[in-house]
């Protein structure tokens, strides 16, 4: 990708030259100021006490007990935090509202305004190459709440040097918060650019609260993965080094919390530091949403992934979920609850592999249109078949590729647990039947003549994901027969899994080799009866594309 | 300048454009015609790279669009028929924002900006805000973005819709004195009057197919389009009229005669320039008084309605 200068690239043009209009820019100035000066006088006035623990003192009384973690809490100590400090640290939080809510709050309106009134056709018939539209995009829809960064970021540079504070303190805590800024500016453009006014009710006010509610979520993680994502990492590195203590955040006063945190920096049995977790997590999803933009704007028709790229997502995901779990696995008993059993593992790696698939197949299924233009495009150029990586291909070898990810991932667990191969090859067709059923099933609807598909899609789901599952727990209530209710449960992706967890785990369970059969029968039945639809469906769009061409 | 080759564009089970070949030489200015939902605007839009189209092969001043699509759309200007602008910005920062987009050099952006907004008489909105402007300025405004890079190729989707008709006047003098520039023009109408008055070439489209193209005179010979002759006395007179159309019956290269009223009268003609002008010295030396006498050509409303009636037909 050639690249252009901001001041050449339109759309950051376009974007700044409204947002730095000047009564715009001095309102934002003014409360700016207003801001800073009562930051100011809090920070003055006010005093704030830092506490530090003596775990070495654990005191145990019951009156100390508290809802979290260990019911000893240990000796605090506390002492008053320098002003000039604290004045620091609020001016941190501030610049991470207006970069992190705020900004993100205009990179999805600026992007969702360009798609709805059309001006992005402009853009994309013009000769600027896609990745500098994304860029100038990206960058000029936050241009404000960048300069008002940079503007607070030059108050805490001459704290920095007139005080003794570190310089590396600043600069860390700027790199990592500038780092998080543009994945969430990333994701809120992504999703104002595929946001469909027109076909989805959802108005932009509710979008930015979603991806507000997303990245609140983010914050109270419970993987490093996760946790890495959010801006935590930032503001806890960021108050150890001004504090002068480790983890003394006041939310992680308790031992065991103090203990989970440590585990937030481990990936893989190795202590790494925040910065360097956080570019590794932070930097590949940057990269897939920066690529999905880009798709966006020169093929709007495609997918936001390619098959390919979706696979190294998913593969990556599941990567950092080692990682994540494998610190939490070896921490071993008796550290509290963090330390998870091996119940708690599979649960979640089934689950996310399933999420994954799912989600994976949601994306990357081509529409009628799609498919038959890659029918037809294939007739002309007198191919075969359709590559199998392209966008326009059937999911078939995209699930193919999914399956090979889930057993090398499967197998670092059963290298980890040691666990039997019968349960092994159980789990993996357990795994997979789910996401090819959707997979196919979703790909029969798509590519077949019905006039509302999408409703007899989300019918059928529903019916088996949701109604059948609630009646065998009703007729369970009366019979209380768990076989019976197995029948009725596993239907659904999730109904299987806790059975198939008591398989891995050598738990005794009653019945359960009963379940796993009913399991598995009803599973396969689902997929294979999906593939056969799929592949019909295929066959006839292709007999009649070719025909009719 | 435009090579189109097999091009079909699809949406859903609708077939928008189908199989169309097209070659718009240099200077031609190709009007595209048809009734709404013929595939023009779908045409258009596959041409301007803002649509994929299911297959085949454009070519823009003769980089492929597929291949070499960041030059293809350099020598390119797209308007469409209802034009989106950014309503918070003022005129000059429009242009100037669309010159980056079209990789124009800093250094000469305000320039080539304060030239287009002379050119198309927004002078006195240099620095109004565009949600302030009319619907016909927008419209020239637009206009001028899609000019401003100097583009050899202008595809023009129904670009005088919604305007007033003074707007419209305004319009067509500026597309006019650019077609004296040798661009290349490809505009779409339903409208057809408005074509008439300055393309050289038509394609007719209908349900996605080009069902006649070429320069007009072409099509003419090739639709064996027959003019019309028209003759008006001077003085009203019902007996000299019935005259007049005894007379006019007897001539090889005149059909269906009518007169609606007592001073004028119509006839198909099908002959040369010569033929018109020794009949007009016959009728002279006859004793009409003849104060209106020429041939009128097929324009393109009546060459779409013969063509689209044999369509339908």
């Amino acid at each position: 990708m050639k690249m252009i200068s901001l001041q050449d690239n339109a759309l950051f043009l376009q974007n700044w030259r409204e947002r730095m209009r000047l009564p715009s820019l001095a309102s934002a100035v003014i409360l700016l100021i207003i801001i800073i000066v009562l930051i100011y006088m809090n920070a003055y006035l006010n005093p704030t006490y830092v506490y530090s623990y003596d775990y070495n003192q654990m005191n145990c009384q019951p009156e100390t007990r508290y809802n979290h973690g260990s019911n000893c809490v240990p000796t605090q100590h506390q002492e008053i935090l320098p002003w000039i400090k604290k004045f620091f640290l609020d001016l941190c939080s501030l610049q991470g509202i207006i970069i992190l809510l705020i900004a993100t709050g205009s990179a999805y309106r600026m992007a969702a305004r360009e798609r709805v009134s059309g001006t992005l056709d402009f853009h994309r018939s013009s000769p600027t190459p896609p990745g500098n539209q994304t860029l100038g995009l990206l960058l000029g829809a936050t241009s404000l709440e960048w300069c008002i960064f940079a503007g607070i970021a030059f108050i805490e540079l001459f704290l920095v040097l007139t005080t003794s504070i570190n310089f590396s303190t600043f600069l860390n805590f700027n790199f990592a918060l500038i780092l998080c800024a543009l994945l969430y500016h990333s994701l809120a453009a992504l999703l104002g650019i595929i946001h469909q006014p027109h076909k989805s009710k959802l108005t932009s006010i509710p979008m930015i609260f979603g991806i507000y509610i997303i990245i609140m979520l983010l914050s109270y993680p419970a993987l490093s993965t996760l946790y890495h994502l959010s801006w935590q990492p930032a503001y806890e590195q960021l108050y150890s080094d001004v504090q002068g203590k480790l983890f003394t955040h006041r939310s992680y006063y308790s031992y065991d919390n103090q203990e989970r945190v440590k585990l937030l920096y481990n990936f893989l049995g190795f202590n790494l530091p925040s910065l360097f977790l956080q570019i590794m997590v932070q930097v590949p999803f940057l990269g897939v949403v920066f690529v999905a933009i880009l798709r966006k704007i020169s093929k709007p028709e495609h997918p936001i992934v390619s098959k390919p790229i979706l696979l190294l997502t998913i593969f990556y995901i599941l990567f950092l979920f080692c990682g994540s779990v494998f610190p939490i696995i070896t921490a071993g008993e008796g550290k509290g609850w963090y330390s998870w059993g091996e119940e708690m593992v599979f649960y979640c790696l089934i689950a996310l592999i399933m999420c994954l698939g799912i989600i994976g197949a949601w994306i990357i299924t081509p529409s009628r249109l799609q498919y038959i233009k890659g029918l037809r495009r294939c007739k002309k150029l007198g191919l075969k078949k359709i590559d199998s990586g392209d966008d326009q291909a059937s999911s078939t070898v995209w699930l193919f590729g999914f399956s090979i990810v889930t057993i090398i991932i499967f197998s670092f667990f059963v290298y980890l647990y040691k666990i039997s191969f019968t349960a092994y090859l159980i789990s993996i067709v357990f795994m997979l039947s789910s996401p090819i059923f959707f997979a196919c099933f979703l790909e029969y609807f798509h590519l077949s003549r019905h006039h509302n598909k999408i409703i007899i899609f989300w019918t059928i789901l529903i019916i088996l994901w949701i109604l059948i599952p609630t009646l065998g727990t009703i007729l369970n209530s009366v019979t209380h027969s768990d076989i019976l209710q197995q029948y009725f449960s596993a239907f659904t992706p999730w109904g299987g899994i806790s059975p198939i967890v008591d398989l891995i785990t050598k738990t005794p369970t009653v019945h359960l080799y009963e379940k796993i059969r009913i399991i598995l029968s009803i599973n396969i039945l689902l997929a294979v009866i999906a593939g056969i639809f799929a592949k019909k469906v295929r066959a006839e769009l292709q007999k009649e594309t070719l025909e009719n061409s | 300048m435009i090579n189109i080759k097999s091009l079909r564009v699809d949406y859903d089970d609708l077939n928008a454009v189908c199989d169309v070949n097209l070659d718009i030489g240099p200077g031609q200015i190709f009007g595209l015609v048809g009734p709404n939902g013929a595939g023009k605007t779908s045409m258009i839009k596959a041409i301007a790279g803002i649509i994929e189209p299911t297959y085949g092969e454009i070519k823009i001043a003769g980089f492929d669009m597929e291949l070499e699509s960041e030059n293809a759309l350099g020598k390119l200007g797209y308007m469409p028929d209802f034009s989106p602008v950014y309503e918070n910005l003022k005129v000059w920062e429009y242009l100037d924002v669309f010159a980056a987009a079209y990789l124009i050099d800093r250094s000469v952006r305000p320039e080539k900006v304060e030239h287009w907004i002379k050119r198309v008489n927004l002078q006195d909105k240099t620095n109004t805000v565009i949600r302030e402007l009319s619907r016909g300025m927008r419209q020239r405004l637009v206009l001028a973005k899609t000019l401003l890079h100097d583009p050899d190729v202008l595809l023009l989707d129904e670009p005088a819709s919604g305007l007033d008709p003074i707007a419209r006047k305004d319009l067509h003098d500026i597309l006019k004195s650019v077609a004296e520039e040798k661009k290349t023009i490809l505009i779409s109408s339903h409208i057809l009057t408005e074509l008439s008055d300055f393309c050289n070439a038509i394609g007719i489209m209908e349900k996605g197919k080009m069902v006649l193209s070429g320069s007009l005179d072409d099509i003419r010979k090739h639709i064996n389009s027959t003019g019309q002759l028209v003759i008006r006395l001077a003085v009203a007179n019902q007996e000299t009229i019935q005259k007049l159309t005894t007379f006019l019956q007897i001539i090889p290269f005149l059909t269906n005669i009518k007169h609606n009223n007592s001073i004028e009268l119509q006839a198909s003609f099908s002959g040369d320039p010569n033929d018109a002008s020794a009949l007009l010295a016959k009728l002279v030396r006859e004793g009409f008084s003849i104060s209106t006498y020429f041939v009128k050509e097929a324009n393109v409303e009546e060459i779409f309605f013969h063509v689209g009636a044999k369509q339908v037909s």
